[in-house]
């Protein structure tokens, strides 16, 4: 009798820890549906309750980790299914995202403060150019007068593709009156780390502040 | 001096009738307490014996063994040997066929199950850690030979041999467990052997029980399980 006694509670104790409740997985993701390509990005995943997770892009890569560092190439539509795995991987929970990779093209500057030149100059510029790089240069007219941030004067770019390489790049402002240039600010941005969005320039004598915008292709 | 004289052949004569015995060494074949009668006189028990020369009834008995009759004549000798078989008793041999039975029995409807359900429940925390772990790296080979064109390893082989062991183990439990529940009444109501004889000489009873727990038989007790 007590032998199966101790069967019993050795049975009970077994059927315990196998149906010990680890909770089930919850895969999760949420970086928007618009990534850079062309720079190595890291995708991180908000799940909870894993083990380990499986990252399977269908351009047919595939990691294992908690996040993901890879670098799209090409610009397009690409979707991950995230797999986060527990209990051994005997449970599992899906999620699949749809986004668009795309390299950042800028869309517009914006310039406010006072300013007593007809037209504005806007220079995006490669700190080293090897092979004489791409370099941008737009200069628009009629920005005599005082622009707010409700009304500020903007230089349009977009649908024009420049795209904001991921390098050192320097931003330059310049005044134009007539055939005269005037040299009113610059500031040097290393767009492979700075993600901002705008990123802004203060001129020299700081009456005239100057924001760039970027943007993805879709 | 006469008188020494006289005493001197008194002795002798005590020493000359000493010597009439004849020492006789029994050679008995039957279990370790050996019973002799001669003469209807219940001997010590030991196997040297001094008897008189001459012809006697001797009766020898031994436990779990038939009473044995016969004539024995003893010559005029300083010692003689003296062999005798026993014959073991019938219900002896049917009492140790009925206790392998019960061996048998006991161990098919109690102590098999007992140890398949034992080894089955140690088996289980094993194997289920053991799988889990196995299965982890079976779904991570499978990813990386999709995916990182790895080669695939041994790692299905591993799974299934434990994951086999798993449910070999949680069966033996529920099998083991269930046989035992279910044939613990039947246990429970086996009649143990029991093997009784009485002592021709003293006709104290000699009693012969199971004991299933060091599974041996013994003497004179009797215990109920």
């Amino acid at each position: 009798m007590k032998m199966t006694k101790h069967l019993f509670i050795l049975s009970l104790i077994t059927s315990l820890i196998l149906s010990s409740c680890e909770r089930k997985p919850d895969a999760c993701l949420d970086f928007g549906d618009a990534l850079e390509a062309g720079t190595t990005i890291r995708i991180e995943s908000c799940s909870d309750n894993y083990e380990f997770l499986t990252w399977e892009f269908n351009d047919g890569r595939g990691q294992v980790g908690d996040y993901v560092e890879r670098q799209f190439d090409k610009e397009g539509s690409y979707s991950v299914l995230l797999t986060a795995y527990s209990d051994g991987a005997y449970r599992s929970d899906e999620v699949s995202q749809d986004f668009k990779a795309s390299f950042r093209y800028i869309d517009r500057f914006e310039i406010i403060g006072e300013s007593g030149f007809p037209s504005m100059e806007v220079r995006v510029e490669e700190e080293y150019t090897s092979s004489g790089g791409d370099d941008g240069r737009w200069t628009v007219a009629g920005s005599d007068g005082t622009f707010t941030a409700d009304a500020p004067f903007q230089v349009l770019v977009w649908p024009d593709l420049f795209r904001v390489m991921p390098t050192s790049r320097t931003l330059q402002l310049y005044g134009r009156q007539g055939l005269s240039r005037t040299f009113l600010g610059e500031q040097k941005f290393n767009f492979q780390s700075v993600k901002d969005n705008p990123v802004t320039l203060e001129s020299e004598d700081g009456k005239l502040q100057m924001k760039m915008y970027w943007r993805y292709k879709y | 001096m006469p008188r020494i004289l006289l005493l001197f052949f008194f002795f002798l004569q005590l020493g000359l009738s000493a010597q009439d015995l004849t020492k006789v060494r029994f050679y008995i074949k039957g279990s370790t307490d050996i019973f002799i009668k001669l003469d209807g006189e219940l001997l010590p028990m030991s196997n040297i014996q001094r008897i008189a020369p001459g012809e006697h009834k001797i009766e020898v008995w031994s436990p779990t063994y038939n009473l044995h009759k016969s004539s024995i004549n003893i010559p005029n000798k300083d010692s003689v040997g003296h062999f005798i078989e026993l014959k073991q008793d019938r219900a002896y041999i049917d009492y140790m066929f009925a206790k392998d039975e019960f061996n048998q029995k006991i161990f098919v409807r109690r102590t098999a199950p007992l140890l398949l359900a034992g080894a089955g429940a140690i088996l289980i925390p094993f194997a289920y850690v053991m799988r889990k772990n196995l299965h982890e790296e079976l779904i991570l080979e499978d990813f990386k030979v999709e995916y990182f064109n790895a080669s695939r390893g041994s790692g299905q082989s591993r799974y299934n041999t434990v994951n086999a062991l798993f449910f070999v183990g949680i069966g033996a439990t529920i099998v083991g467990t269930s046989v035992f529940l279910a044939l613990r009444e039947n246990v429970k109501h086996l009649a143990k052997p029991v093997y009784i004889q009485q002592n021709p000489f003293t006709l104290d009873d000699f009693k012969l029980s199971y004991n299933s727990i060091n599974r041996s038989p013994e003497i004179g007790v009797k215990l109920s399980f």
